[in-house]
């Protein structure tokens, strides 16, 4: 991708608000976007902060389809149009009525010089002191306090866009540290100047029509005492550059407009005189009303874009986003992908069912004259006698051996013990030998299935056989605990 | 070639699942002493930037090997069309219905040639007969095969396991899935790659993908307990008081409120910890004033019961060094300012007031205190705290909280066990941690200093979680 490396506020407030908007969404759902994002800017350098900047320029544009910063971007520029468009009104409208000539009172220079040139250089002059740090420090934290409160005052008038731009803007003010309330700070800056500007150069403008289209006259006029020949002298050090614009001592002494004579009859005498001000109050407006505010809002637009730059770089945010950008994302979840948003209640919670564990009886020594017993994938016989008949299935067995047992413990007609290891699980092939066991017994012959037990740690797997036996609902088999004697836990068994 | 498939099959409740669950590192997977809890395939496939590296599949148990195996036998023809009798056996249209269980397992043998048997059986039960159709089923599907004795219980069968497994399988690992530290799961899963040589490649980028993505984790880790140590640090409540109101009816409710606000920073950063691990299902406890436990910060302990602070702060040689080293500083400027002519009484007497201050204070947290307010009434506040030891102790639990949940594996569905001795400060990391606090403690209210606190204290915690997860065996 090649693409500017500076970045703009709209991509400062992107890296902002769409963190916030982030914070509720998992860590991998985040990873999984952004780094979606890297396949076109593998192509840009991978290291140094331009690179960096590079990637996170091309993020703050693509995420979300750039919807966010073109909304903050419009928003941003919506409200500087706004503003502009507020203070051209007023500069216009200062203007119309400062230069307001009927033909019975001259347009008052004083006047003029106090709406275009003073005011403006005095306003000028607290901005340069702003911006060069002396204002903060002779009135701490007011600059962010009274930007954000200015801000906030504002963005509740705005549409949409330019209200959610103000809001973000004043957070980087109230949260944002040294760097990020830089940022705003700078961004407030060029605001206010690029405003000001545009009320001094919209009133000059309407000067310079005003001129063009009627017949102006000028003098002027001052409650208090002014002599002449020091407005004068004042009018020559100001203009310095042009003094040649500057109305000589008679022509100043000639246009003052408080007089016995009535204007009209002064303006007929010499009507060059009364129109000769407006060179100088033009260059005036020009030199003291314009050109600060044009340098200084140059500079802070300057200012406005290394903090913005240095911000950019800086974001925690950013960082984070970097990180996500360049980090390889690995996925080693289920087949949903995103293991942190799993429903807790899915998981299996280990249990010990102890109510289970006291339906299980301790087994007693059977005979097999009273009973068939069947041993079940060679499962120990605790209680069995030694010169009992023992048939053997499962395990080992071949099918048919099976079927053999099945066969012949049926045709005996007694009870039947089946022992099972409770150590292994309940297989199905064990409740299909049982169920057609207990098919071929049929009601009244008792089958018990003595689960062996090696120790306590059998217990719950005893359980299960419980559980999963007592699911066949047969009123004529019951499940039975048996010990396996002179066995423990940690005993080696080795193959039976 | 696609990439290696690896189906864990097995016996019905020998550990399949745990595996499955600790090498995908995903808690979600249902583990339970239930048999049967696996009714079919679940695939977990480890991904990078979205590319299938490997997949693992966990699968039912056996349910009627014995029968599946007859009708194998029974349609035999030569023993180079055993992997084909074996398709014909999962793909017969009653066998669905007859052995569910081992058409599921099965199937995914038969679907991909890249794909790897990995055979579970539990080292603490005896070797029985019943498992050997279920072995030599799996001979006949022909695929690369590896054994795995997974020991659940305490009893010890392994060497009896290894002599029937060894006939049936080239390799035969013992793998715990539920205690296994991380390097032996990065053992296991080169074991995997060693099935087949095509694999190597695949597994071996996955094996770095995952190490890289545990480095990640931890930094993230120490981003979460630096961001939290900084917030106690600069931690403060307080209340505006009525002109006339009695401060001490508020005092014991604002230090309490203080206390409360630390606890649930720190179990906050402790939960999304977990959450960086990908566990979100540690068991909670509700206690008698509604707040939500987790059992991990239970076993920690209180932050302010009598005993934690002596386990995981600083010791008292340790804080009165530090109080004295750093008035013995404030001396010796006071002493250089005197040309000398102070004798270094200023440093001598610094030390020793530092010294004892950190002797005696290091257990002490902020006290309510009264400020006047400029339009009237007051204002009662409690914290920040200026105590280093806070600090210290924040960070030993956050250490040890980290070491545990970095080694747990998924699989586990117990309780967490602590170990019993916390973890040191070498004095060496005790200064570097002290200097990067230092500023916040100097100026808790400035956000860029906390900011900066942060920056300088996140790479000295990455390298200590990294240091403590190496120790417990990564």
């Amino acid at each position: 991708m090649a693409g500017r490396a500076t970045p703009r506020l709209a991509d400062l407030l992107t890296l902002s608000v769409q963190t916030r908007r982030d914070a509720e969404a998992t860590r991998r759902a985040l990873h999984r976007r952004d780094r979606g994002l890297v396949a076109d800017y593998e192509d840009e350098p991978t290291d140094g902060p331009t690179g960096d900047r590079r990637r996170l320029l091309a993020w703050t544009r693509r995420v979300q389809n750039g919807q966010v910063r073109q909304r903050l971007h419009a928003g941003w520029w919506t409200a500087l149009t706004l503003g502009a468009v507020a203070a051209v009104f007023l500069g216009v409208g200062a203007a119309l009525a400062v230069f307001r000539y009927d033909g019975t009172r001259p347009i008052n220079v004083l006047a003029v010089l106090v709406v275009f040139v003073a005011l403006p250089l005095v306003t000028a002059a607290v901005s340069a002191l702003g911006m060069l740090g002396v204002l903060p420090r002779l009135w701490p934290g007011s600059l962010p306090g009274l930007g954000g409160a200015v801000v906030s005052a504002v963005a509740s008038k705005l549409p949409g866009a330019a209200s959610e731009t103000a809001e973000a803007l004043r957070g980087e003010l109230r949260r944002g540290g040294k760097v990020l309330g830089r940022a705003g700070v700078w961004a407030g800056w060029s605001v206010s100047q690029v405003l000001a500007l545009m009320f001094v150069g919209s009133g000059w403008v309407t000067f310079m029509a005003l001129l063009a289209t009627s017949d102006l006259a000028f003098g002027w006029a001052s409650t208090f005492e002014v002599d002449p020949e020091k407005l004068r002298s004042g009018l020559l050090s100001l203009l310095w550059f042009a003094p040649g614009v500057v109305p000589d001592a008679q022509t100043v002494e000639l246009t003052i407009s408080e007089r016995a004579v009535p204007f009209t009859e002064l303006y007929q005498a010499d009507p060059d005189a009364f129109k000769s001000w407006w060179r100088p109050l033009s260059w005036l407006i020009v030199a003291y009303g314009i050109a600060p505010r044009l340098l200084l809002a140059a500079w802070s637009v300057l200012r406005m874009r290394r903090a913005v730059t240095t911000a950019f770089d800086r974001h925690p945010a950013g960082q984070d986003v970097l990180r996500r950008m360049k980090t390889p994302l690995v996925e080693a979840g289920g087949p949903n992908g995103d293991a942190a948003q799993t429903d807790a209640g899915q998981t299996d919670k280990p249990f010990v069912d102890q109510t289970d564990l006291e339906t299980l009886e301790t087994t007693e020594t059977k005979t097999s004259e009273t009973w068939s017993v069947i041993r079940w994938s060679a499962a120990p016989t605790p209680g069995v006698a030694d010169d009992a008949e023992v048939r053997d299935a499962g395990g080992g067995c071949t099918l048919e051996q099976d079927q053999a047992t099945l066969h012949d413990t049926a045709a005996a007609g007694r009870p039947v013990r089946v022992y099972v290891k409770g150590w292994e699980p309940p297989l199905a092939e064990f409740t299909d030998l049982l169920i057609s066991l207990r098919d071929q017994l049929g009601d009244g012959v008792l089958t018990e299935v003595a689960v062996v037990r090696r120790g306590e740690t059998d217990h719950a797997a005893a359980s299960v056989w419980a559980r999963k036996l007592s699911a066949i609902g047969d009123p004529w088999l019951r499940v039975v605990a048996a010990t396996e004697p002179n066995r423990t836990d940690a005993a080696a068994e080795g193959t039976p | 070639m696609s990439a290696p498939r690896f189906v864990v099959v097995g016996h019905p409740n020998k550990g399949k699942s745990s595996i499955v669950a600790t090498l995908a590192q995903d808690e979600r997977v249902r583990v339970s002493p239930e048999p049967g809890t696996t009714t079919a395939a679940d695939t977990f496939p480890l991904k990078l930037d979205g590319r299938t590296l490997y997949t693992l599949v966990d699968t039912p148990g056996f349910q009627r090997a014995r029968a599946a195996l007859r009708w194998m036998q029974d349609h035999e023809a030569n023993a180079d069309q055993h992997p084909a009798i074996v398709r014909r056996f999962v793909e017969e249209p009653q066998h669905a219905e007859k052995f569910p269980d081992e058409v599921a397992l099965l199937r995914p043998l038969v679907d991909n040639d890249d794909t790897g048997v990995l055979y579970v059986v539990d080292g603490s039960t005896p070797y029985g007969p019943e498992y050997e159709p279920e072995m030599e089923i799996l001979r006949w599907a022909g695929r690369p095969r590896m054994a795995l004795i997974n020991p659940i219980g305490p009893a010890n069968h392994v060497d009896a396991w290894r002599d029937a497994l060894g006939q049936y399988f080239g390799v035969v690992r013992v793998f715990n899935a539920v205690t296994a530290e991380w390097q032996k799961r990065i053992e296991l899963l080169e074991a995997f790659g060693q099935l087949n040589e095509a694999w190597q490649k695949p597994v071996r980028e996955a094996i770095d993908a995952l190490e890289t993505d545990r480095d990640d984790r931890r930094r993230r880790a120490a981003q979460i307990v630096s961001h939290a140590v900084v917030a106690a640090m600069r931690f403060r409540v307080e209340k505006k008081l009525e002109e006339y109101a009695n401060p001490d009816e508020h005092r014991e409710a604002l230090e309490k409120q203080y206390r409360q606000g630390l606890r649930d920073l720190e179990r906050d950063a402790m939960d999304r910890v977990e959450e960086v691990y990908d566990f979100v299902d540690l068991r909670r406890q509700e206690t008698d004033e509604g707040s939500h436990h987790n059992e991990l910060g239970d076993a920690l302990g209180d932050l302010f019961a009598s005993g934690t602070w002596n386990r995981f702060g600083l010791t008292r040689q340790q804080l009165a060094l530090m109080g004295a080293g750093a008035s013995a500083l404030l001396g010796a400027g006071a002493d250089v300012a005197a040309h000398g002519l102070s004798f270094g009484v200023f440093t001598l007497s610094g030390a020793v007031a530092g010294g004892l201050g950190g002797w005696w204070g290091g257990g002490k947290l902020p006290k309510a205190k009264l400020l006047g307010l400029p339009m009237g009434g007051r204002l009662a506040a409690v914290g920040p705290s200026r105590n280093v030891n806070l600090a210290f102790v924040l960070l030993g639990r956050a250490r040890l909280h980290h070491r545990v949940i970095a080694q747990r594996t998924h699989a586990r569905r117990d309780a967490v066990e602590l170990p019993a001795s916390g973890l040191t400060w070498d004095d060496a990391l005790r200064k570097r941690v002290a200097e990067a606090l230092r500023p916040v403690l100097k100026h808790p209210e400035d956000d860029a200093v906390a900011a900066d606190t942060r920056v300088r204290l996140e790479p000295i915690l990455i390298d200590v979680l990294r240091s403590d997860t190496r120790d417990a065996g990564s």
